[in-house]
C-alpha cells in the first residue's frame, strides 16, 4: 500500500488494528488552487465595482474621488436625474438597443437558417463572410460607412443623387440614429450568427422529424416544433447581445458625437474625459450606476432563460447533419439577399477603405482622382515609429491580455465544473459579472484604482491589459466551462485511482484534453482585445499608444488617408485571423 | 482485504441517505459483487472505497490500515487500488502503451526494465500487446475496456474496483468478457469488488454477492443461496424472473407434512412451512418460472396424488431461442413458465400447470407488493388482446 509507513501485522489470524491517523490532513494544492482562484477574481472583478459605487457618492468637480477631504454626497445622483439631458440620452440608448438588436437578429437568424438547415447555393461563401469579419474593429466599421453614407459626399448619397438628379445633402445620413442602428446591427451580426447558429446546429433532427410523421406541415413544424426549442438559445443570445449594444461605443464615437446624438456609453466618456475642463469622475460614476443598471435588468432574464433551458435536454451536440431543407425556386432571393449582405458589410465598406488610403487627400472616384493613386500613405504610418509603437503595443496588449484572461478563465471554471466548493456560487457571479459591466464602467473605475492604488501601472500598457483581461473573464469562463464539462470527470478520476496527485492530473490530463479549447478561446479573446477601443481610449497615454487608439486619433485629426491605411491593414490582418480561428474550430466559439 | 463498516454517505440535499449503514468484508483474493438497482448505493459505495467520495460516517480499511474512519481521509491517489470505469474512462489523448503506463509514471519510481516488463505483461494478459503504439482512441469498446482492465493492474494493487465495467459493451461481448474477467481475476487473486445491476454477471462471476436496496445491504451469500433462498420479496424480484402471488395461509393442514396450505387466487398451493407466518397472514409466494411443469392437458398424464396441479390455457408464448415463456391463464391469475425451445404450444391449447411445493418461497406480505402490480398489467393486456382475437 501506499500508506505502507504504517507497521501491519502479517500473522494470521488477521489482528484488526484500530484505525489510526496516517498523516495530518494536508494543505493539498488543491485547495490552494482554489484558494488562489477565488482571490484573483475577487480581486480583478469586485474591486472595480466597489470602486464605482464608492466614487458616485463623493464629490469630485475636479478632483479625484478619494483625495483628502472630499466628501460623500449623494449631489451627483441628483444631477444626473435632473438633468432633462440624461433623459434623452436614455431613451436614445434603449431605441439604439432596440433598434441594433432588430437588425441584427433578423440577418442572423435568416443567414443561420439558410446555412445550417437548406440547401441554398453559396452557404458555404456568406459563412466564411459572416465569420471573417469578427475581428474588424467597430471603429473601423463606423469610419468606413462614414465615408460611404455622410450626407455631404458619401459616395452612396453621391450615387443616389446621380440616379435621382436631386441634390445634396443625403439623401441618407449616417450620423443620426437610424444610421448608428444600421451600422451597429450589421457590425453585431458575426457575434450574434455564432450564437444562433450553434443552436440551429445542435438542434436535434429527430424532433422535427417525429413532427412530420405525427402529419404536421412544415409551416406547423417550424412554428409549434423548431422555434419553441430554439427559444432559450435565441433569448440568451438577446440578452447577451443587448449588453454588447448598450456598451457599444465606437460606433456612438465615430457616428454619433458628429450628429450630436449621445448615448449612455459616450456620456460617460465625455464625462471622464472632457474636450476641456476636468474630468468629473464622482458623475461618470453616477452615469455609470445608471447604465449598470440597465444592463442588469436583462441579466435577471438571462439567468431564468439559462435556468429554463436546461429543461431543453434536446438542444445538446449532436454530430449528424439534421435534414437539408430544398429551397426550390425560393433560392433565388436567399441567394440575392445573401450577396447583397456580403456587398453591403464587407465589400463596399472594405473597397471605400482602400480607395480612402489610396488618395492623399479624400476625394470621390474619377477619372482625375484615379490619377493620384499613391502609397504615400502606407509609407508614411509604416514609417512611423508611432505606428509601431503601437503596433507592438497591440501585439503585447493581445497576447497578455488573451493569456491572462483565459488562464484564470481556465481555472475558475475547473472549479465551478469539478469542485463542490462552497466558493462556487459566488464564483458563478463574480465570473459573470463583468459581462453586465460596460467597457466603460470597467475602464473608469480600473481607472481609478489605480490612480490610488501603488501598483506602478498607470499610463502603461498593462493597466489596459488589466482593464481588457477583467472584461474578457466573462466569455474565457463560458468558453473553458463548455470545454471542461466535455471531458469526463471520469478522466480524471481514473488518474486519482493511478495514483497521481492533483497537480498530476491537471498537467498530464486535463491540459492536453482542453487544449483545443483553450487555444481557440485564446485567438477569440486575442482579436477582440485587439479590436476593443473603449478601455484603451480611456486609459491610453501617448506611451501606451495602440492600433485602435492610433485609427481613432488619426480620424479625430482628420487624416483620413493615414486612418485608411492603418484601418486596411487591421483589417487584413483581422480577417486573416478570423478566417483561421473558423478553421481551427468548425463548430465555432460557443460563447454562451 | 476490504472492510467497511457502518458506512453512511448522505445525498447532497442532506435529506436522502444514499448509502445507510453498509457493513461487509471482502476477504483476500475473494470477487466479491455489490448487486442492486440503480440508485441502491452500490456505486457509491464502491466510489466511497476508491476515495472519489467522501463518507458522512463509517470506517473503510484496505489491508487493515483506516483509508476512512473519524479521523482520517486519505485521497484517491496514495490507496492502493485499481479501477475500473463504467465509460472505460481511457485517456483519448495518450497511446494504449501510455494509457497503462500512466500508473508507474505517477508512482514511486521504479527501475526501467522492471517498468517495460509490468507494461508488457499486464498487456499480453489482456490481449493487447500488438496495439501498444495505438491510439486509445483507435480500439473498438471491447479492447478500450480491456485497456481500462490493464491500467487497473498494472500497479498490481492489492484491490480491484469494477464499477459496471461491461455494461457499454453488446451483449455478444459481454458474454465472452464475463468469461476473461473471472479467468484473469482468479489467474491473480486480486481481491477484487465488482459493482452491477446485471444479475446474470453478478450470480456467474462471483464468489459472494451483497444485494443492496435503498442504500442497505438486503442480504448477502454465495450465487446459488442468492439465487435459491432470496430473503425477501425485492431478493425474489430482482433476481431472474419470478413469479409473485399474493395469498392467504390456510389453517387446514397440508397433505404432506412439513408443508402448509395458501389459499391463492388460482387454487390452493401447498408450500414448505414458513415458521414466520401464523394462519391466515397474508402471504407473498415466489415461484420461478423454469420450476413451473406444463403438461398437455388430456395428452400426458399427472403423476398420481400430486399436490399443486392446476387446469389452464395457453396465453401468450415468447420464443426466446434457448426457451420459451409462457404466460398460463389458470383461474385468474396469469402464470409464467418457462419450457423447453422445442415446445409447441398455440394460444388456448388448453394445459395441466404444476408446481413442486419446494419451489415455492413464501414472504410475509408488507405493503404494496412490487411486483404484483406489473404482472396484473401484462395479465389484463392479454386477456384484451384475446377479446380483439376472438
Amino acid at each position: 500500500m501506499t500508506t505502507a509507513a504504517e507497521p501491519r501485522d502479517p500473522a494470521p489470524p488477521p489482528v484488526v488494528l484500530p484505525a489510526r491517523p496516517v498523516g495530518r490532513p494536508r494543505l493539498e494544492g488543491r485547495s490552494i488552487a482554489i484558494f488562489v482562484t477565488v482571490a484573483i477574481l475577487v480581486y480583478l472583478v469586485l474591486g472595480p465595482v466597489l470602486m464605482l459605487v464608492m466614487s458616485s457618492f463623493k464629490e469630485t468637480d475636479g478632483t479625484l474621488p478619494f483625495q483628502d477631504g472630499v466628501p460623500w454626497t449623494i449631489e451627483n445622483y441628483i444631477r444626473i436625474l435632473t438633468r432633462p439631458q440624461t433623459y434623452s440620452v436614455l431613451f436614445n440608448t434603449f431605441i439604439y438597443a432596440i433598434g441594433a438588436l432588430a437588425v441584427s437578429f433578423s440577418l442572423s437568424m435568416t443567414f443561420a437558417w439558410l446555412i445550417e438547415r437548406t440547401d441554398m447555393p453559396l452557404r458555404n461563401l456568406l459563412f466564411v463572410v459572416i465569420i471573417a469579419a469578427i475581428g474588424i474593429p467597430n471603429v473601423i466599421v463606423g469610419i468606413s460607412y462614414a465615408i460611404l453614407l455622410n450626407p455631404a459626399n458619401g459616395l452612396v448619397n453621391l450615387a443616389a443623387r446621380g440616379i435621382t438628379g436631386a441634390s445634396g445633402p443625403g439623401p441618407l445620413n449616417v450620423y443620426t440614429l437610424p444610421g448608428m442602428i444600421f451600422v451597429q446591427g450589421i457590425a453585431l451580426v458575426p457575434i450574434t450568427f455564432l450564437l444562433v447558429a450553434a443552436a440551429f446546429r445542435a438542434m436535434d433532427a429527430a424532433m422535427e422529424d417525429a413532427a412530420s410523421t405525427s402529419g404536421a406541415k412544415f409551416r406547423t413544424v417550424m412554428r409549434r416544433i423548431t422555434l419553441p426549442l430554439l427559444t432559450p438559445a435565441i433569448l440568451s443570445a438577446l440578452v447577451y447581445q443587448f449588453v454588447s449594444v448598450i456598451e457599444s461605443f465606437d460606433i456612438p464615437l465615430v457616428l454619433g458625437l458628429r450628429g450630436g446624438v449621445t448615448v449612455l456609453s459616450t456620456q460617460i466618456f465625455i464625462e471622464s474625459r472632457p474636450a476641456g475642463g476636468l474630468p468629473n469622475f464622482g458623475l461618470a460614476a453616477a452615469y455609470s450606476m445608471l447604465l449598470l443598471a440597465l444592463a442588469l435588468g436583462p441579466l435577471f432574464v438571462y439567468n431564468r432563460v439559462i435556468g429554463r433551458s436546461e429543461r431543453y435536454a434536446t438542444i445538446s451536440g449532436h454530430s449528424y447533419q439534421p435534414r437539408r431543407i430544398r429551397l426550390g425556386r425560393w433560392k433565388y432571393p436567399a441567394v440575392a439577399l445573401s450577396l447583397s449582405f456580403i456587398l453591403f458589410s464587407l465589400v463596399l465598406p472594405g473597397l471605400v477603405m482602400l480607395w480612402t488610403s489610396l488618395q492623399p487627400f479624400y476625394a470621390v472616384p474619377s477619372a482625375e482622382s484615379i490619377q493620384r493613386i499613391s502609397f504615400d500613405a502606407y509609407f508614411e504610418v509604416l514609417g512611423s515609429r508611432r505606428l509601431r509603437d503601437a503596433a507592438l503595443n497591440t501585439l503585447i496588449l493581445g497576447f497578455a491580455t488573451s493569456f491572462g484572461a483565459m488562464l484564470v478563465g481556465l481555472a475558475v471554471s475547473w472549479v465551478l465544473v469539478r469542485t463542490r466548493s462552497r466558493f462556487r456560487f459566488a464564483l458563478d457571479v463574480l465570473a459573470f459579472t463583468p459581462h453586465a459591466m460596460p467597457g466603460v464602467i470597467i475602464g473608469l473605475s480600473i481607472l481609478l484604482i489605480y490612480l490610488i492604488l501603488p501598483i506602478p501601472v498607470y499610463g502603461t500598457i498593462w493597466i489596459i491589459v488589466i482593464a481588457l483581461a477583467t472584461q474578457y473573464i466573462s466569455i474565457s469562463t463560458r468558453l473553458m466551462t463548455s470545454g471542461i464539462s466535455q471531458v469526463k470527470n471520469e478522466l480524471e478520476e481514473a488518474a486519482a485511482v493511478s495514483g497521481a496527485a492533483w497537480w498530476a492530473t491537471i498537467r498530464r490530463i486535463v491540459m492536453p484534453l482542453v487544449m483545443p479549447a483553450f487555444l481557440n478561446g485564446l485567438l477569440l479573446v486575442f482579436l477582440l482585445a485587439i479590436k476593443n477601443l473603449t478601455l484603451p481610449l480611456i486609459l491610453y497615454e501617448p506611451k501606451s499608444v495602440v492600433l485602435s487608439t492610433l485609427v481613432w486619433t488619426l480620424w479625430d485629426r482628420a487624416d483620413t488617408a493615414g486612418t485608411a491605411a492603418v484601418g486596411t491593414i487591421m483589417v487584413l490582418v483581422t480577417l486573416a485571423l478570423g478566417i483561421f480561428l473558423r478553421r481551427m474550430n468548425r463548430e465555432g466559439p460557443q460563447l454562451t | 482485504m476490504i472492510r467497511v463498516t457502518d458506512l453512511i454517505k448522505i445525498y447532497p440535499n442532506g435529506k436522502v441517505r444514499e448509502v445507510d449503514g453498509v457493513s461487509f468484508t471482502v476477504n483476500e483474493g475473494e470477487f466479491y459483487t455489490l448487486l442492486g438497482p440503480s440508485g441502491c448505493g452500490k456505486t457509491t459505495s464502491l466510489r466511497c472505497i476508491a476515495g472519489l467520495e467522501r463518507p458522512d460516517g463509517g470506517t473503510i480499511e484496505l489491508d487493515d490500515v483506516a483509508v476512512v474512519s473519524d479521523k482520517v481521509f486519505v485521497p484517491t491517489h496514495r490507496r492502493d487500488i485499481g479501477m475500473v470505469f463504467q465509460s472505460y474512462a481511457v485517456w483519448p489523448h495518450m497511446t494504449v502503451y501510455d494509457n497503462v503506463a500512466f500508473p508507474l509514471r505517477v508512482g514511486r519510481p521504479i527501475k526501467r526494465d522492471v517498468f517495460r516488463d509490468r507494461i508488457d505483461k499486464v498487456l499480453s494478459l489482456v490481449g493487447l500487446e500488438q496495439y501498444a503504439s495505438r491510439m486509445a482512441t483507435q480500439l473498438s469498446g471491447g479492447q478500450q475496456q480491456r485497456l481500462s482492465l490493464a491500467r487497473a493492474l498494472v500497479r498490481e494493487p492489492k484491490v480491484l474496483l469494477l464499477d459496471e465495467p461491461l455494461s457499454n459493451l453488446d451483449a455478444k461481448l459481454r458474454e465472452r468478457m464475463r468469461g476473461e474477467l473471472s479467468v484473469i481475476q482468479r489467474r491473480l487473486g486480486v481481491t477484487t469488488l465488482f459493482v452491477t445491476h446485471d444479475q446474470i454477471e453478478a450470480l456467474s462471476m462471483s464468489d459472494r454477492i451483497a444485494v443492496m436496496d435503498g442504500g442497505r445491504i438486503v442480504q448477502e451469500g454465495d450465487p446459488q443461496e442468492i439465487y435459491h433462498r432470496p430473503a425477501n420479496e425485492f431478493v425474489a424480484s430482482f433476481i431472474g424472473s419470478t413469479n409473485l402471488f399474493m395469498g392467504e395461509l390456510d389453517v387446514t393442514p397440508a397433505s404432506a407434512p412439513g408443508h402448509s396450505r395458501i389459499k391463492m387466487e388460482f387454487g390452493v398451493l401447498e408450500v414448505g412451512a414458513n415458521p414466520d407466518l401464523e394462519a391466515g397472514a397474508p402471504v407473498i409466494v415466489a415461484i420461478r418460472p423454469e420450476d413451473v411443469v406444463i403438461r398437455r392437458a388430456g395428452v400426458e398424464l399427472p403423476p398420481p396424488d400430486h399436490a399443486n396441479v392446476y387446469e389452464g390455457g395457453v396465453g401468450i408464448g415468447l420464443f426466446t431461442g434457448t426457451s420459451v415463456e409462457y404466460y398460463l391463464d389458470v383461474g385468474k391469475s396469469l402464470i409464467q413458465a418457462r419450457a423447453g425451445s422445442r415446445v409447441q404450444l398455440k394460444r388456448g391449447d388448453p394445459v395441466r400447470v404444476e408446481i413442486p411445493p419446494e419451489a415455492c418461497r413464501t414472504f410475509r406480505l408488507e405493503g404494496e407488493p412490487k411486483a404484483r402490480l406489473a404482472s396484473r398489467r401484462l395479465a389484463t393486456l392479454a386477456r384484451l388482446d384475446d377479446d380483439n382475437g376472438g
